[in-house]
């Protein structure tokens, strides 16, 4: 996997949007 | 053969458990009524209809297999918040896992050669794609939702 030369972009871009992602649902849950 | 029969039946199971989870969901909250209703709307039509056609080929197994066990760690997180402030959705999360043991085993048939016993050790046992991967995510998912659900207020 780490061979491919876009995995470490990926990897970040990933992360970044998954914990936006993440944030987001914890911060806007009301119940 | 069989092992493709296999593969068919795990995925039904998927399919299946998704179905009755959504229908659930649909019922409890449909998406429009609140901004946080579509997560569960998406999550729900991505595991209907999405990774059940990612696990049946083979190039889109590591896709299905990440999907898969995102949705199930979300649904864990949210659901076990709504049990401890509302009431009591620990059955739902325990069938939730279910469908993480279907996409675990869905991607174990694939990958490994059916007598294999692997032996992982030392970081490798927290790296993709192993269990405490996923353990590694739940903690780190539940951490930042907390932190969204207090402090970004």
């Amino acid at each position: 996997m780490n061979k491919i030369k876009w995995f470490k972009p990926l990897w970040w871009v990933l992360h970044i949007v998954a914990i936006a992602s993440v944030l987001w649902i914890g911060h806007s849950i009301q119940f | 053969m069989m092992k493709k029969r296999i593969r068919i039946l795990l995925i039904l199971g998927l399919f299946f458990a998704s179905a009755g989870g959504g229908w659930f969901h649909y019922a409890y909250h449909p998406y429009a009524k609140t901004g946080y209703g579509w997560v569960p709307f998406i999550v729900g039509l991505l595991s209907l209809l999405v990774v059940p056609i990612l696990f049946y080929f083979r190039k889109t197994l590591n896709l299905a297999y990440l999907i898969n066990g995102f949705s199930v760690i979300i649904g864990t997180i949210t659901m076990a918040h709504f049990s401890l402030q509302i009431s009591g959705l620990w059955p739902d999360i325990l069938i939730l896992w279910a469908k993480f043991a279907i996409g675990r085993a869905i991607f174990c048939l694939e990958v490994y050669p059916m007598d294999s016993n692997p032996h992982v050790k030392g970081w490798n046992l927290i790296r993709y794609p192993q269990l405490g991967f996923w353990f590694v995510h739940l903690a780190a998912w539940s951490l930042v939702y907390f932190l969204g659900q207090y402090l970004w207020r």
